[in-house]
């Protein structure tokens, strides 16, 4: 542990020792397994906690050599302690931790808000808007397309109706435009990244969650109809998230000038305060139909850009972020279903190449347009690839709407998988090819703090 | 009261300690031992206010358990060490040798009584006995450095009390985990097997880190570490039914004396020790069952009376042994009757695993002997060095006047 600098890289005999300490951490757990087979409740939850923690990062750092992103580690070690392969997490406990997933969300959005400086936002306005038009549109468009001539071989739509399954592509169609905020951050905490591609995906990342809420509502409200048979085109709905739209937003900047005098006069404790916040807010949210991600974004941007309390506020997200990361991504790794994965991956295998596809055309034709910079014509796609909990959260929204579309959420489930695995690790090889990524040594991106204070 | 309502409650009152126990001074504003907290758990649970009902009470045990967890972690990182000092090996010796004759002197006479008064059964005897013992066998060492340092003492009394109060948390820590394997093993190999793997995990997971810590980590990384292996720690115990405790003060304990970045460890973690011991001061006091006292308060007076009579002898050995003048042994051996987190730790994981009268009656004798100490033990602690000499008039008048 170093108290002042990076890490250094790492020798043969400290990964051995790594690789010796993840197999004695499982081989305890598979020995009290065997011991005492049944063991559930709240403490099974938090021993999965600790054992995610400890593996995830175990494993991300044997991964290190093979210049993979932490996040792919994290996946990994869930994948090996989840309920398909060691059994040492099982389902009760991977879904136990879905609080976790609220932390985690909110504490993305909050850094994601706190890292949207305006004026970076003013430099990059221009591409940002052709590319965020150009990106929802094509990608939109294609992937619909996509799912229109491979529906024939989704077992779930097979016997729908052609209007139907035009409803269901142009969901899916709004699900691939969705990106993962989760893993840019990710990503960009672990390589301290700065520089054009870096400052351009996180821009563009996180201003496309506000555009993907939009876009499917409206879509939600025009394939109702397509759908489920007796409804209408209902206008009603699209006030409604406008509604809440607008609202999210004031009570984001509420709770972003709330946050900036209490950094102001008080700042102590901000771990505590994160975590009550993540909670607390997001619980409130949810009960007013307010939308959490647009919410804790408004704040953190708010707390950025009208208080000098910003570089605090990452700091101490960073801190936290640090830790709730390996459990957020390790769970999600538990929570990938393998078998269906085998069964569903050759159709989300080919949706994931035309969406990778489709991103990267978007992004060249969008590039063109705005007359971006070349390190971004040739790199901006990268980070857009990854999707994650966000895409999953939507994938639930449209399952509760239109339960009849049973299949839909695992074929969600399927594509994430192979986007959450392929996207961090084309993010990461960018940032390196780019030189964006912070060479080992005490500096660092700005607005991204050294871990290691 | 939903999930996140309950965790709502305990981030707000680990925020509130956070600043009123870690303030200013030592203990920043309150008691040196805590006890109001205490106090004021009994006050709102379900045997008085009913505040927090006894459903509410028991969906926190988990989050207690896993408190107390990290509280003997970070007891055992600073073991051996008070200040920036390590203790002599041959305090460290007497502390042990202090805190199991006081452990003795408490169980054995409850023991007896309680199967030849109150008709126990030898074993429930023997564990009722053992639990008190482990519960009452410590000093705070937070009550005596509140006092040394409040005061400005210096002496060789005031430094021979302060390690023996640092190093007495051991003994009822490792009698916890005896205790736990004698309570749910049939025969001795059985009960040989569970200490050893109570003490053993604890061992295997400090190693672990400490090697893990060798590597150069960064400090995020070491979070993750700590923090894993910490809960990964707690949960194995709790499936094995070990005590939770004790496996985690045997790995602080382990990771101090392994891990070239001990000093830099327990740096990190001594600050997150306020925000954790408040909500479980809270939760114990609400777990106190005060029936148990029609029937069997007796146990719970002897146990008490037996502990003053044990700090007593040690007091008199202490002064002894730092040649104190006379007439400040009795005064040092009540000053030694303050105690606090380790006793609740030791008499809340008791209540948690025995659920019965046995559990209920050690916690209640942890509690009201932390009341009870810390109406007698700084005071007299404080007289004892101004007896001993260690502590100027002017000094004490000046603590006297702000208090």
């Amino acid at each position: 542990m170093s108290a002042t600098t990076a890490a250094p890289s790492k020798g043969i005999l400290v990964r051995m020792s790594q690789a010796l300490a993840l197999a004695a951490t499982f081989g305890l757990m598979l020995g009290a397994r065997h011991l005492v087979p049944t063991f559930d409740g709240t403490l099974a939850t938090i021993a999965a906690i600790g054992l995610l923690l400890l593996a995830g990062t175990l494993v991300a750092e044997l991964l290190e050599p093979l210049r993979l992103p932490h996040l792919t580690g994290y996946l990994l070690a869930g994948v090996l302690a989840g309920p398909y392969v060691l059994h040492l997490v099982e389902h009760d406990a991977v879904a136990r931790l879905s609080p976790v997933n609220t932390l985690a969300l909110a504490l993305i959005a909050l850094a994601g808000g706190v890292e949207l400086d305006i004026a970076m936002l003013r430099k990059v306005m221009r591409s940002l808007v052709v590319s965020t038009l150009v990106q929802s549109v094509l990608v939109f468009a294609v992937l619909a397309g996509a799912f229109l001539l491979l529906a024939p071989f989704i077992p779930f739509v097979r016997d729908l109706g052609s209007e139907a399954i035009l409803g269901v592509a142009l969901l899916w169609g709004v699900l691939s435009v969705s990106r993962s905020p989760a893993a840019c951050l990710a990503v960009l905490s672990q390589t301290r990244a700065k520089g054009p591609v870096a400052g351009f995906s996180l821009a563009f990342i996180m201003t496309s969650d506000v555009v993907v809420v939009v876009m499917l509502a409206v879509v939600i409200a025009i394939v109702r109809p397509m759908l489920v048979p007796g409804a209408e085109l209902s206008v009603a709905n699209l006030e409604l998230v406008g509604y809440e739209i607008v609202a999210s937003i004031c009570v984001g900047t509420t709770l972003g000038i709330v946050l900036a005098i209490y950094l102001k006069l008080l700042g102590r404790q901000l771990l505590l305060l994160l975590i009550a916040l993540s909670f607390g807010v997001t619980e409130a949210l949810h009960y007013l139909h307010f939308e959490p991600l647009l919410t804790f974004l408004s704040a953190g941007f708010v707390v950025r850009n009208l208080s000098r309390q910003g570089p605090v506020m990452l700091s101490a997200i960073m801190r936290t972020g640090e830790v709730v990361y390996v459990v957020f991504f390790a769970t999600a790794g538990a929570h990938l279903d393998l078998p269906l994965l085998r069964e569903l991956g050759p159709i989300a295998l080919a949706l994931c190449a035309v969406r990778a596809l489709a991103t990267w055309l978007a992004a060249r034709g969008a590039s063109a347009l705005a007359r971006d910079e070349p390190v971004i014509r040739r790199w901006g796609w990268s980070g857009l690839v990854s999707q994650a909990g966000l895409t999953l959260g939507l994938g639930v929204v449209i399952e509760r709407q239109f339960p009849e579309l049973t299949g839909f959420g695992s074929l969600v489930v399927a594509t994430v998988a192979v986007n959450e695995i392929v996207g961090p690790v084309l993010f990461k090889l960018a940032l390196d090819r780019t030189g964006e990524s912070a060479k080992e040594g005490p500096e660092a991106r700005s607005s991204l703090p050294a871990t290691s204070e | 009261m939903s999930g996140i309502g309950l965790l709502l409650v305990l981030l707000v009152l680990a925020y509130t300690g956070s600043i009123l126990v870690g303030g200013r001074t030592l203990r920043g504003f309150g008691l040196p031992s805590g006890s109001e907290y205490l106090i004021l758990g009994f006050v709102v649970g379900p045997h008085a206010l009913n505040v927090a009902e006894r459903s509410v009470v028991g969906e926190f045990a988990p989050l207690a358990l896993v408190g107390m967890g990290w509280l003997a972690l970070v007891t055992g990182l600073d073991f051996g060490v008070v200040g920036e000092r390590s203790i002599r090996k041959r305090t460290l010796a007497v502390s042990l040798s202090l805190g199991m004759a006081t452990a003795a002197v408490v169980a054995c006479p409850v023991a007896w009584l309680a199967q030849a008064r109150f008709g126990l059964p030898t074993r429930e005897a023997w564990l009722l006995g053992g639990g008190m013992g482990a519960a009452l066998s410590e000093t705070t060492r937070h009550a005596v450095r509140w006092v040394v340092q409040r005061y400005s003492a210096r002496g060789p009394l005031s430094n021979l009390i302060a390690e023996v109060a640092d190093a007495d948390d051991a003994v009822g820590l490792f009698l916890l985990a005896a205790l736990f394997a004698l309570g749910s093993s049939e025969t001795a190999e059985q009960t040989a097997v569970r200490l050893g793997v109570t003490l053993g995990g604890g061992i295997a997971v400090g190693v672990l880190v400490a090697i893990l810590f060798a590597m150069e980590h960064r400090l995020s990384e070491s979070w993750g570490l700590l923090i894993g292996a910490a809960l990964l720690a707690i949960g194995g115990a709790v499936r094995l039914e070990l005590a939770v405790v004790s496996t985690c003060f045997v790995m602080g304990v382990t990771l101090s004396l392994l891990s070239r970045h001990r000093e830099e460890i327990r740096n990190m973690l001594r600050p997150t020790h306020s925000p954790v011991v408040l909500p479980v001061l809270l939760l114990a006091g609400a777990m106190v069952d005060v029936d148990v006292i029609g029937r069997l308060g007796w146990l719970v007076a002897a146990a008490l009376a037996a502990r003053v009579l044990a700090k007593l002898l040690g007091g008199a050995a202490l002064a002894r042994v730092s040649r104190a003048p006379a007439g400040t042994a009795r005064a040092a051996g009540l000053g030694m009757l303050s105690s606090g987190s380790v006793s609740v730790m030791v008499g809340l994981a008791y209540a948690l695993q025995f659920p019965g009268d046995v559990g209920k009656l050690v916690l209640l004798t942890a509690v009201l002997s932390s009341v009870l100490g810390e109406l007698v033990g700084p005071l007299s602690l404080r007289s004892a060095l101004l007896r001993a000499g260690e502590i100027a008039a002017s000094s004490s008048r000046r603590a006297g006047e702000t208090t």
